[in-house]
């Protein structure tokens, strides 16, 4: 009786719902027309991006042109990918079902995985499937079994963030595998803390007003500001430039000294027309080190302050002047060997250091690396000689090039977002918390290792961690397969994985690569809110729907309420809201916090306008509080001080992490270091000029501004270009050990001898599903390691990486990455 | 006056002559109904939003009242000024009109006369008529809304739960709803609202002489009982053992662990732990007639010697809780919702006491928690770090 | 014709007095002293009205 009557209730529900889902057999035109007519005709409307606020022109249901906010002085070009975004080939039309995946569930033939045969299956279905598949694997296994991907630069948005809406409906069905750290900053995150007290990387700095009238040398090392600050963690403002702006005034009329330390020719270097220091790759310490040893043997560091402010430089002292266990001193001269810059030249860029106030700008680049948290540690100990730390315009910052840092704080609130957590109180449907002896949390870049050494214990941040062979995955709004290093080994490693979940709105690689594929929108097709500025606080933006979701897809806030009504609790999932009244209520929020002191209109007004501007807030600067009161004021880290040696980390006792900064040789590294012989050239994946990571690689408009044959460009310099008999424009087949790529030769005199780059982020097109299948479109983690910067923070390494390049040869294979899957009938 | 004494007993006393009894009694009458009627009118009339007003001062209230649902709403019902102010009851809003006198005397001296100055007492007048509401369990808004008409099905998921336990303890409205027809003053600094119900809780605490406390908020420490000398601060959530209440003040001992570099003037709960109990005045910390220091330690971690210190000290009375709980409570709801906004909030217990304060300092920058719940959270992350619980790896 | 009684005129006056102006005044004044002894017995034993 009782089952009976679940089963009419189930057969009720499933047949309202395929009434209100449409019909797979309406034609794919008609129902764009259909979602197209509700838009009415000819309006502009304003929305937000990582790319800058902007005003879109939507006529006859169609995005056909947009331009930047009126706020925004420096517009990036990128936003005129967004068209090519939305109406990209790439877009997942269906939800999609992989064919083995169709036929035998979690027993499929996972070697099959990448050969991007799907099968279109209806909502209904696939979000059938994806529920079925989690009671599968919470049942049969637990949540050791179950992880959820690292969600990163999700599409901007507070309520559809959509790592949040992934997170809480996942966990409302039970617990999961976490991730620790992050991609870009996972070494520098986890050592900062240790030495200056703070994770750094995403902190405020000091504002670019104060370094602009006190610093009279700014060091940019491996920092490119004019490249990154295009884009931004929110709705980005571009306010930074107008302060590069300024400055590339002041370089000209010589009233600053700007050096900028990089193997290449940055975009900033050729903006400000400032001085170039070249420097070996990956030697940074050591050129560091070199620095720090003339300092100290001509006695123009700041023994005061290191007496006052920091711990630990006389357990360092040994090390640097060699009177310790490797009988080294680190001088210029030995630096010289190891960096190519002349003993000479390091001397006086020491003095320089020295004179004067010196501020030191450091890039994310150094720490994304084998050894990347010495980089920083190093560079702190430098500041700390240098004594200029908590001083206008002087000191260290290791972010001036992302989200307008530097820029600053209005001190308003900002709106918050959709509820990651569940809601106070409640327990998820599986309740366990039985991870079977693995651990719980995971560094993020070693979840490939999971897969492959299950049980392997590792050392992390002074925990060790047992890394679970985890059964399920699931990917939402994140790419995978562009941000893990050495697609080789990550192909064998997914094919122990049961059953993979993707959602997203492009067909990425981590599609390709997945079982249960979800469409969702993108930002341009739903109603949203989203901080204008994430540091400065600018304003709050309305992120106005432009067109109506195309083809069969859904806010990630549908898909995952349709996931959790599958087990009843999608009202408590939605709290009963829908996407208007959670942005009233997220604006109202954010509202009654700035009431005192920043009043906002009332939200429909908002909604209106578009967008609400808070007043610039007062410059300030990093660590000043620290210097006027170091005691009051101490740090975040053991002692409260600078710390130069950490007695902490000194107690890991780790090989390839101890208790000072050292120099250590890499696994490979080019201009003479190991594997230089067979790989002369060092692959640098720096992030991408006209893109952000792996999105709007999609964008077929922006790719042909770049592309070179339709494919990623591989930039090289002359020398290395004639020496292979390479012309700018060729195909070229780059290789290592761990794979192969094609790619478009791009030559440019910007490169020095030995280094090459392919930016990261350009997506994966493989040939076929088969271990070491050519990549046909350019994805340098198909060439880089898959190692740990250390023990100490177990982070990505895609900078130690050396490779070789030749003239491709023969047909190329066409380029596999975009245009979605192939389309096939279950059979 | 005593012609005034005769003519007045001679108006009451003597029976009319000429008139007739009728007449009199329904001239009376009539009197009676028309200065019952006259009194009436007034009383609606000083109960009018108009009323409220019409002395300049009240304006800005009935603005930011015009912005909420009771002003405007689907339903069309409002709650004007009095609805909310004035008691229903004959007795209470008799003495409540009276009690106006006060106001057209502060209306006279320019008390509130400016939004500056009405700003500078908006805390304390709110304070006023929370305290109205506290006592009278918030009668006035649940004219319009009770409990025992609310149907609690119908309700936000969320809201159901928070209302049916609000119905069961039969608790009063303005517990939780605060600056719902009015901006919200700013409480002591604080902008969360959960600091609200902690304070209260801490001023109705009687203190036990040797029991352990704990600080609710950010205070001032004394260094005599009538809270004339400052010695420094006492953090939040730092415990306290209470020696003796006089009068208004209560002496407090702080026994903690401070570093040997610098003036020792912050001083921390456990040894080699950053976990701010107190921070006192450089001459304070350095008085070795008051602090006493009763053993020296290395800290393996960092090199530095610790001290283990204990000093007396005052502090205002009604300012310490019992127990912990509540504060890790208001805590823990802090850090889930401001620190799930970009990712998912690390657990508690996967770092140690003395690496959170840098993690968070690095984050904190994101949320917008005000200054004293970023201490408490910062507190309650570092209580409930890895070095007191183990850590879910 | 009736002849006009001082008397009369002077209880028809002290009648109007009495129930238009003195006691609508008395009314006044024993309400707000009322309201002013239960407002100062607030302040001073009974605190803010209960429920």
């Amino acid at each position: 009786m009782h089952s009976r009557r679940e089963f009419l209730k189930c057969l009720s529900l499933t047949s309202v719902a395929a009434l209100v889902s449409p019909s797979l057999l309406l034609p794919r035109t008609s129902e764009a027309q259909a979602s197209s007519t509700a838009q009415g005709t000819d309006a502009w409307r304003i929305s937000g991006s990582h790319w800058g606020a902007i005003r879109a022109r939507v006529a006859g249901g169609k995005i056909v042109e947009v331009k930047p906010f009126e706020y925004d002085k420096y517009p990036t070009e990128m936003i005129q990918g967004i068209i090519g975004l939305v109406y990209s080939s790439s877009r997942i039309r269906y939800p999609m079902v992989r064919l083995d995946w169709l036929k035998k569930r979690h027993l499929s033939d996972t070697s099959q995985r990448g050969d991007n045969r799907f099968v279109r299956v209806t909502w209904d279905q696939a979000l059938d499937m994806f529920y079925e598949e989690l009671e599968r694997v919470q049942r049969d296994h637990g949540p050791w079994a179950m992880h959820t991907g690292l969600v990163g630069w999700r599409q901007t948005g507070q309520f559809h963030s959509c790592g949040n809406h992934m997170l809480r409906a996942v966990n409302m069905h039970g617990h999961t595998l976490s991730t620790a750290g992050d991609y870009s900053t996972g070494a520098g995150q986890v050592i900062l803390p240790y030495v200056l007290g703070s994770t750094e990387v995403y902190s405020q700095g000091t504002s670019w007003e104060i370094i602009l009238k006190e610093t009279q040398t700014l060091v940019f090392w491996g920092s490119d500001p004019i490249k990154n600050l295009q884009v931004g963690w929110n709705c980005e403002t571009h306010e930074a430039y107008a302060y590069l702006e300024q400055l590339k005034h002041k370089v000209a009329k010589k009233e600053i000294r700007v050096i900028s330390i990089d193997p290449v020719s940055s975009k900033t270097q050729n903006y400000l027309n400032c001085e170039k220091q070249y420097v070996n790759p990956l030697t940074d310490v050591a050129l560091m080190l070199g620095l720090a040893h003339t300092l100290y043997s001509e006695k123009l560091h700041d023994q005061k302050f290191l007496d006052n402010y920091t711990l630990g430089f006389e357990k360092f002292l040994p090390y640097l002047l060699g009177t310790g266990a490797d009988k080294t001193p680190k001088s210029a001269e030995w630096a010289a060997r190891i960096t190519g810059i002349d003993a000479k030249r390091i001397k006086e860029l020491a003095r320089l250091l020295a004179k004067g106030r010196t501020q030191l700008i450091f890039g994310w680049a150094m720490q994304r690396q084998q050894h990347g948290e010495q980089p920083f540690w190093m560079g702190a100990v430098l500041a700390a000689m240098l004594g200029q730390i908590g001083l206008p315009g002087g000191g260290i910052s290791y972010a001036h090039h992302y989200s307008s840092i530097g820029v600053p704080s209005s001190g308003a609130a900002m709106p918050g977002a959709f509820p990651l957590n569940l809601d106070p109180g409640k327990k998820p449907k599986y309740q366990s918390v039985d991870y079977r002896g693995y651990s719980q949390t995971i560094p993020c870049a070693r979840a490939i290792d999971a897969l492959l050494e299950p049980g392997k214990v590792i050392d992390y941040n002074g925990q060790k961690v047992k890394l679970p062979p985890y059964k399920m995955a699931i990917y939402c709004g994140c790419n995978q397969w562009h941000r893990q290093q050495d697609k080789n080994r990550m192909k064998q490693a997914f094919r122990q994985l049961e059953t993979v979940v993707a959602v997203d709105f492009t067909w990425t690689a981590t599609c390709r690569f997945a079982d249960i594929v979800l469409p969702a929108c993108t930002q341009f097709e739903r109603n949203d809110i989203d901080a204008y500025g994430s540091y400065s606080g600018r304003g709050v933006i309305a992120m106005q729907k432009l067109v109506d979701p195309l083809f069969n897809s859904k806010t990630d806030f549908e898909i995952f309420k349709g996931l959790t009504r599958r087990f009843g609790r999608d009202k408590e999932y939605s709290r009963g809201m829908d996407e208007m009244q959670w942005l009233e209520f997220l604006y109202e929020n954010c509202r009654k916090e700035n009431s005192k002191k920043f009043p906002m209109p009332p939200f429909r007004e908002f909604w209106k306008k578009g967008y609400v501007l808070f007043p610039a807030g007062k410059p300030w600067v990093r660590h000043a509080d620290f210097r006027a009161d170091a005691e009051l004021n101490a740090l975040g880290t053991p002692s409260g001080f600078i710390e130069i040696f950490s007695r902490k980390i000194a107690n890991f006792n780790y090989p390839d992490c101890p208790g000072h900064p050292v120099w250590m040789e890499k696994s490979e590294r080019s201009h003479g270091g190991p594997k230089s012989q067979r790989y002369p050239l060092w692959l640098q994946s720096a992030h991408p000029d006209k893109r952000l990571h792996s999105q709007l690689c999609d964008s077929e408009i922006l790719r042909a501004s770049y592309a070179i044959q339709g494919r990623e460009p591989l930039f090289m310099s002359p020398q290395d270009a004639r020496q292979r008999g390479i012309r700018h424009g060729d195909l070229v087949r780059v290789f290592n050990d761990r794979g192969q790529v094609i790619a478009g030769a791009h030559v440019s005199a910007d490169y020095p001898p030995g280094v090459v780059r392919l930016q990261e982020g350009a997506w994966y097109a493989p040939t076929g599903p088969k271990v070491g299948a050519l990549d046909t479109y350019g994805d340098p983690n198909v060439l880089t390691q898959d190692i740990g910067s250390s023990r100490l923070a177990q982070a990505v390494s895609p900078n130690t990486c050396v490779v070789q390049v030749e003239k491709f040869r023969g047909t190329a294979p066409a380029v596999t990455a975009f245009g979605g899957p192939q389309e096939v009938l279950p059979r | 006056m005593k012609k005034l004494w005769h003519a007045l007993v001679s108006l009451f006393c003597r029976p009319a002559a000429k008139i007739g009894l009728g007449i009199l009694v329904t001239v009376g009458f009539i009197a009676g109904v028309l200065s019952w009627q006259g009194f009436t009118s007034v009383m609606g009339v000083t109960n009018s939003e108009e009323f409220c007003v019409g002395c300049h001062t009240m304006q800005a209230n009935l603005h930011e009242l015009k912005d909420t649902v009771h002003w405007s709403n689907r339903s069309g019902v409002r709650a004007k000024c009095a609805d909310c102010h004035v008691p229903h009851d004959f007795t209470d809003k008799m003495a409540r009109k009276m009690k106006a006198s006060v106001e057209v005397w502060s209306h006279i001296t320019g008390e509130i006369s400016t939004p500056e100055k009405f700003e500078e007492n908006r805390l304390r007048l709110a304070q006023n008529e929370w305290a109205r509401f506290r006592a009278n369990g918030s009668k006035e808004c649940r004219s319009c809304h009770d409990y025992k008409s609310m149907d609690f099905e119908k309700m936000r998921e969320t809201s159901r739960e928070a209302m049916r336990g609000a119905a069961q303890r039969n608790q009063s409205c303005l517990d939780c709803h605060k600056g719902i027809a009015h901006h919200k003053p700013a409480t002591g600094n604080s902008r969360n609202p959960a600091f609200d119900g902690l304070m209260q809780a801490a001023s109705s605490v009687s203190a036990k002489e040797g029991a352990v406390y704990y600080n609710v908020f950010p205070r001032t420490l004394y260094l005599d009982e009538a809270l004339s000398q400052t010695a420094g601060k006492l953090e939040i959530a730092a415990a306290v053992k209470v020696l003796q209440e006089k009068g208004d003040a209560q002496q407090v001992e702080i026994s903690a662990w401070r570093k040997s570099k610098g003036f020792g003037r912050v001083w921390y709960g456990h040894f080699g732990k950053n976990i701010t109990q107190a921070t006192l005045e450089k001459n304070v910390a350095q008085d070795a007639q008051r602090i006493k220091v009763t053993e020296s330690r290395e800290d393996p971690n960092t090199g530095l010697v610790w001290q283990k210190t204990s000093g007396v000290f005052w502090i205002k009375k009604g300012e310490v809780v019992e127990k912990i709980d509540p504060l890790w409570s208001v805590a823990r709801d802090s850090y889930k919702s401001s620190c799930s906004v970009c990712h998912k909030q690390p657990d508690e217990a996967h770092f140690d006491a003395n690496t959170w304060p840098g993690l968070f300092g690095g984050m904190v920058g994101f949320t917008s928690m005000d200054k004293d719940t970023q201490a408490l959270v910062l507190k309650y992350l570092q209580s409930n770090s890895s070095d007191f619980k183990q850590a879910g790896h | 014709m009736p002849r006009k009684n001082p008397m009369c005129m002077a209880e028809w006056k002290k009648l109007l007095v009495l129930s238009f102006v003195l006691l609508p005044i008395l009314l006044v004044g024993v309400v707000a002293l009322y309201g002013f002894a239960v407002w100062g017995l607030q302040l001073l034993f009974l605190g803010p009205p209960g429920p």
